[in-house]
């Protein structure tokens, strides 16, 4: 464990914390405001950590609740495209698959976009989410299992095919 | 979506160039103080645990301390304002004293008034008895402000003689703060305290000067008032709230955002203004404004704090208590307080989504290792109606009973008497049935509700009306020849969308399981996706692979002569 300082845990999980909020709200601008807090707060109101990852987990679910109690403000265009401003911004190509893929993220409930980002792209197992999300594992199993019938549905209903 | 899309887009999302350089030189400077928002994370094992009650003592400016269990409370309310520094002073004394060399110019009167109905008690006060009390009792801060107050008692000073222009006012509020008044010439001054001993003056101030009868009349709390003033408060309820247990221990819990219901509920008790606050569990309600709080209590007080309002209540009827655990606080908040009755409404609205029709998973166990089976509810209100009218109570939700031989709706309900459910968030607690004899009587009322859904079972006219998702108006509709993933969709018109509806649900059709390559064939994607050889596969989010399929196959001319008369495909 190198430092507890909120400097330290941004440089080391701020891309983490700004993906997680991403995963959950679709929206990048929200996920730039949800991680300003979360690290802000950590730095007004430091913690112990015992290590990286008890600090990252920590973070993640600190991003998670600020993202399910966020309320949109009148300038967050939710539906915007990831657009050409954001594509310069981060140096990068937003294909038209991203922009549906991200639409899709931002309709889904939180309870199952978190849980989502958690085991996919994370790859937490069911036992650390339930740790991290301060929920049972059956629960989180069965949140993972209804938000992939979720995503199932919404694409079917558009279409695609879904693998998992 | 392929997982590997999934993270892909994720991977671009990074910290621009310029947030990341942003937030480094913010990280870099001192912190700010700021009280505004302390974090909520919870079970991460986080080692610092600390005690959430600063949050909202800064917010309100004031504090409760709990007494924890009845009998044992002592209370008060103290400006603790981190960001105000106040210094202890007796500057107090220097109008107490002007007044009371003076004393014999001046007649006192007190007045004690209900703003909640507008009574007004008017009495006389023994002069000295007041001087004697104010300096026996002198442990008291200078405030920078008023804290504001429902209730107060105030004593005025006039001169006996009328041309004096000095007027000397001493008014102690409920909140045990108090201010002296001193108007001279028509300039007003005033300076605020707040006690700090611990004792409950006001009330001790009220049974000396006041009287009993009259004090407790001043604490009749009418409903439009509390209702005005509960209103602003609830309205501002964010869906957390920090449960603290005793005074020290506190964890966060969430509260189901129902304002209009809590309130509702609160108000159905009569309240009457309380000086102290007891329980054994406080429950502070998250607001999402500022200098605001709401909390209740087990043991049936409430206190109220927003920018211009304060209040402390308790339940006027102390026999209301265990209604107002299970009707308030059980209902409103997911507590892991076990053992509590909960009341059939609570019930009911377990299932309040539940509708007819509605396909219900059934797992024989957590579900993680089998696969479910698919049943169908019957007579939805019945269910809720029969399932209600059971005795249950609150337990824990870790009780490997819920998760074996369980049906999966919004709430879970477990063969072995078991309700886990649906919140939103964090689940605190699950219910089970009080009596274990119950649990023949439950199987009963899911063997009657709860149909095992196979292929063949007789589909209703409400299922297929429920097919359509309720945002779907008709007009715009497509219709593919194959699945879609190969050929084009055509654009189609639906001219009349409340005739095609009942015309085919008019149709005799039965439930359809895992025929989804005959669904995706000659269809039409109308709100639901109707199929031109028999099929209608539901759009409404509630299923997914049932379908429903025509029970006569003599019927498939029917469907598709009232496709034909509704739908007009347009010419690409």
């Amino acid at each position: 464990m190198n430092d507890n300082s909120a400097l330290y845990a941004f440089n080391r999980f701020g891309d983490t914390v700004l993906r997680t909020a991403f995963a959950m709200t679709g929206n990048y601008q929200e996920a730039e405001d949800i991680t300003q807090e979360v690290f802000l707060n950590l730095h007004s109101k430091p913690q112990e950590f015992e290590s990286d990852e008890h600090m990252k987990a920590w973070l993640l679910r600190s991003a998670i609740n600020r993202c399910k109690n966020l309320r949109k403000s009148a300038r967050m265009m939710r539906n915007s495209p990831l657009d050409e401003v954001l594509e310069n911004t981060l140096s990068c190509e937003f294909t038209p698959r991203d922009n549906e893929i991200r639409e899709m993220i931002s309709e889904l409930p939180k309870k199952y976009s978190s849980v989502i980002f958690l085991y996919y792209f994370e790859e937490y197992n069911i036992r650390e989410i339930a740790k991290i999300l301060g929920k049972n594992e059956n629960t989180v199993s069965s949140l993972l299992q209804r938000g992939r019938k979720k995503l199932k549905t919404e694409l079917e209903r558009e279409g695609y095919v879904y693998e998992t | 979506m392929r997982p590997n899309e999934y993270n892909d887009l994720l991977c671009k999302i990074k910290c621009s160039d310029e947030f990341r350089s942003r937030m480094q030189e913010k990280l870099k400077e001192a912190p700010a103080k700021e009280a505004e928002y302390e974090e909520t994370v919870s079970g991460t094992e986080v080692i610092t645990q600390k005690s959430r009650w600063g949050r909202f003592a800064a917010a309100a400016a004031v504090v409760v301390l709990i007494g924890g269990v009845a009998g044992g409370g002592a209370y008060h309310f103290a400006n603790i304002n981190e960001d105000t520094k106040i210094e202890e002073t007796q500057a107090g004394d220097s109008i107490l004293y002007e007044l009371k060399e003076h004393k014999d110019d001046y007649d006192a009167k007190l007045i004690v008034m209900n703003p909640t109905n507008g009574n007004t008690s008017i009495v006389d006060i023994n002069k000295d008895q007041f001087f004697s009390y104010m300096e026996n009792n002198n442990v008291y801060y200078e405030l920078p402000y008023v804290v504001e107050s429902r209730n107060s008692i105030s004593v005025v000073f006039s001169p006996v003689d009328t041309d004096k222009d000095l007027l000397y006012q001493f008014e102690i509020s409920e909140n045990d703060t108090f201010n002296w008044r001193k108007t001279e010439n028509g300039k007003k001054s005033t300076a605020y305290y707040s006690y700090d001993d611990g004792i409950n003056h006001y009330g001790e101030f009220g049974q000396m000067f006041v009287g009993s009868e009259i004090m407790e009349e001043m604490r009749q709390v009418s409903k439009e008032y509390l209702e005005k003033n509960l209103k602003d408060i609830v309205d501002s309820v964010t869906g957390q709230a920090t449960l603290t247990e005793g005074a020290e221990e506190s964890r966060d819990i969430k509260y189901e955002v129902d304002s209009n219901g809590l309130l509702e509920d609160i108000l159905s008790f009569d309240w009457k203004t309380s000086y102290a606050v007891y329980g054994k569990n406080m429950y502070m309600i998250n607001l999402n404004k500022m200098n605001s709080y709401f909390m209740m209590s087990d043991m049936g007080y409430l206190v109220l704090l927003n920018d211009s309002f304060s209040g402390t209540y308790k339940l006027a009827n102390s026999s209301d208590l265990e209604a107002f655990k299970s009707l308030v606080i059980a209902k409103h908040l997911s507590l892991a307080q076990y053992d509590w009755t909960i009341d059939s409404s609570t019930i009911k609205r377990a299932f309040s989504t539940q509708y007819e029709g509605i396909t219900v998973d059934f797992y024989p166990d957590s579900g993680q290792f089998t696969e479910s089976t698919k049943y169908v509810l019957r007579d939805s209100n019945g269910f809720k109606k029969e399932i209600s009218s059971l005795q249950w109570v609150s337990c824990e939700t870790d009780e490997a009973e819920i998760y074996k031989d369980f049906y999966s709706m919004d709430s879970l309900i477990s063969r072995n008497g078991y309700i886990l459910p649906k919140t939103d968030g964090a689940r605190q607690y699950a219910y089970k049935l009080k009596n274990e004899s119950s649990i023949e009587r439950l199987r009963e009322i899911c063997d009657e509700h709860l149909i095992p859904l196979e292929s063949g079972v007789d589909a209703s006219k409400y299922d297929i009306m429920d097919a359509f998702p309720e945002s779907y108006k008709g007009g715009e509709a497509q219709f593919r020849a194959d699945d879609g993933q190969f050929t084009e969709s055509r654009e189609c018109t639906v001219t009349d969308f409340d005739r095609l509806k009942k015309e085919i649900s008019d149709l005799e059709w039965t439930f359809c399981l895992d025929e989804m390559d005959n669904v995706y064939n000659d269809f039409y994607i109308a709100g639901a996706v109707i199929s031109r050889n028999g099929y209608v596969y539901p759009q409404n989010g509630s299923q997914s692979n049932i379908s429903y399929k025509l029970k006569n196959d003599s019927d498939i001319e029917k469907l598709r002569g009232i496709l034909d008369k509704y739908i007009e495909i347009q010419d690409n």
